[in-house]
């Protein structure tokens, strides 16, 4: 047999309850829509961990149309300490988005986008300060409860998220009535995929959903339209996502005689 | 008409046979990668009981056979697949492309889970076969083969001693030649299938955190019992699959019926007759000198020519002549 592998659980997963497209982290997703070719510059800024920089190529053609890029891999450990380790080139198709997250870790990262072909250095994305208006923040809402998105750079708009355990799986004839198993020849209900995920629009009139409805797991995807700085809060915990209290033990004294 | 016959009964030749049968006893494992698993074995047994029965047609049957399992484990390794959470694919208004989002994976690594049960109090087989007599003749003087025909069981049996070395003078083999043989099928009992089930469940329970968490897993994984299902990729019950494990992926019945065949029939003879014969013992002896000086005299043998043996209904028959 081969040796067992190492297996990390990656907590903050279950751990994170607020999210700001400030600071990416786990779960989060800064997806940039690149509107012009040319050469760019990708700074990425983290919490406790040297800078990086990254090259990203957008060209008129014949390139892929997003890329996706894991911030929490680009750090090795074994690098030189020292600003901007220039990593391999990216190529990204004009009109394509490239999307910045991290896997795994408790890192924070913030990024800085400009063009590096240039005598004037544009910014076209200073996440600590803003999402600029045609750019995407995406989270992946885990921990089941109620949540208030707000835009924090207009302090008015606002939307709530429902986040709810998916439903559990059954059968059309049940389990078992001695076994309480399922037959492998039951057919089951769909399983629960994810790999959904929910488009609300923000725009100078606010979030185009009052409410939305995610099942735990699932992602939503704020389309910003306007310049903006969203965070995500988990405002209430649903009952079954807190900690489950130890068992009680009641003892009765005696009476002594 | 031959110089010698000897008659063994058949309660004789059932004592002779229970002692080598007492004997067979083996061991193997061995593991084969299935990809999203691996199966593998570690198998001891041993051979009890049988009834013997000589026929008038010279054949001897073996009946019902008991195969034995001291050991019989089976250690299942599961690749757990990836489990992860967001990803899936938006429709965006032009000109921004469709996009896809990453998914966070719950574990760093696809985790492995294994368990060994031991199945051997849950299997009974019988084997039984029919067997012609078959004598061969053993010239020392003729160099051993250089690939050894019965090294597969000095490595399967657990008392190598069983199978005897080349021995260095000439001698008569009576084996017993299995013709047909009748082996009960590896069959496991629902019970195995809920033993397997339980224990994969807990297996993977022990890597999952509890509470909502574990809730949400399993949502996203179908539930156990379907992963499990999923993995092994088996449709019908898990006892079903497994029995087709052992009989046809193992290849453990191929290796019963080789091992009976070649033990009896080829690698351990029920009886050896040297030649020549001693038919009287070395002897010291003083009573030939005057001054009763002791004298050695040597063992007296004569040459075996032609031995045959028969069977019928009562007895097994040997018969040989003596001379050059």
């Amino acid at each position: 047999m081969t040796p067992k592998k190492q297996i990390l659980l990656n907590r903050a997963i279950f751990s994170q309850s607020s999210f700001d497209s400030s600071a990416l982290t786990v779960l989060t997703t800064l997806l940039h829509h690149f509107t012009e070719a040319g050469d760019y510059d990708v700074f990425v800024r983290s919490t406790g961990q040297r800078d990086r920089r990254l090259r990203l190529q957008v060209l008129p053609e014949g390139a892929p149309t997003q890329i996706n890029i894991d911030l929490a891999a680009l750090d090795k450990p074994d690098e030189e300490p020292g600003c901007c380790q220039d990593r391999e080139d990216y190529r990204l198709q004009v009109n394509g988005v490239a999307g910045f997250y991290a896997a795994q870790g408790t890192g924070s990262y913030n990024l800085l986008i400009n063009r590096n072909d240039q005598r004037e250095k544009t910014v076209f994305l200073d996440s600590a300060s803003e999402i600029p208006a045609g750019d995407l923040f995406a989270v992946t809402l885990v921990r089941p409860g109620a949540y208030m998105a707000a835009d924090a750079l207009s302090g008015k708009f606002r939307v709530t998220i429902q986040v709810e355990m998916p439903p559990a799986r059954t059968t059309d004839n049940g389990p078992d009535q001695d076994t309480g198993k399922m037959s492998a020849t039951d057919s089951p209900s769909p399983r629960y995929r994810p790999d959904r995920a929910v488009l609300v629009t923000l725009d100078k009139n606010g979030f185009n959903e009052k409410t939305v409805n995610l099942f735990a797991g699932q992602s939503i995807v704020f389309f910003c339209q306007i310049p903006a700085r969203l965070r995500v809060e988990l405002k209430q915990e649903s009952k079954s996502s807190e900690k489950p209290r130890g068992k009680t033990l009641s003892v009765k004294r005696k009476n002594k005689r | 008409m031959a110089d010698i016959t000897v008659a063994i009964s058949e309660n004789t030749f059932k004592k002779s046979f229970d002692t080598l049968v007492k004997n067979i006893i083996w061991e193997k494992e061995d593991t084969k990668d299935f990809g999203a698993f691996s199966a593998g074995y570690h198998v001891k047994g041993h051979l009890e009981g049988g009834a013997v029965d000589l026929r008038a047609d010279n054949t001897i049957e073996i009946k019902e056979l008991d195969i034995r399992w001291d050991k019989l484990q089976v250690t299942l390794g599961l690749d757990i697949p990836e489990i992860c959470v967001g990803g899936g694919c938006i429709n965006m208004p032009w000109p921004i492309p469709d996009i896809c989002l990453p998914k966070v994976c719950i574990f760093s690594d696809d985790p492995d889970i294994s368990i060994s049960p031991d199945f051997a109090a849950f299997v009974a087989q019988e084997i039984s076969f029919t067997g012609s007599i078959l004598v061969r003749y053993y010239d020392a003087s003729i160099p051993p083969p250089a690939i050894d025909p019965c090294g597969f069981l000095r490595d399967l049996l657990s008392d190598a001693d069983l199978i005897d070395p080349y021995p260095d003078h000439n001698q008569w083999h009576i084996h017993l030649d299995p013709e047909s043989i009748d082996i009960d099928l590896f069959d496991f009992p629902d019970i195995v299938g809920n033993l397997i089930e339980d224990a994969l469940t807990a297996a993977v329970t022990a890597i999952i955190p509890g509470g909502w968490v574990r809730d949400l897993i399993l949502a996203i994984i179908g539930g156990i019992s379907d992963l499990i299902r999923t993995i092994l990729d088996i449709p019908d019950e898990i006892e079903e699959w497994l029995s087709d494990l052992f009989n046809i992926s193992f290849g453990l019945i191929d290796l019963l019926l080789q091992l009976v065949g070649e033990v009896f029939g080829t690698c351990v003879a029920l009886y050896r007759v040297d030649d020549p014969f001693e038919i009287m013992p070395k002897e010291t002896t003083t009573a030939l000198l005057l001054n009763h000086a002791p004298v050695e005299l040597v063992p007296v043998t004569v040459p075996i020519r032609d031995l045959t043996a028969t069977v019928n209904d009562v007895e097994m028959v040997i018969q040989a002549e003596i001379g050059a």
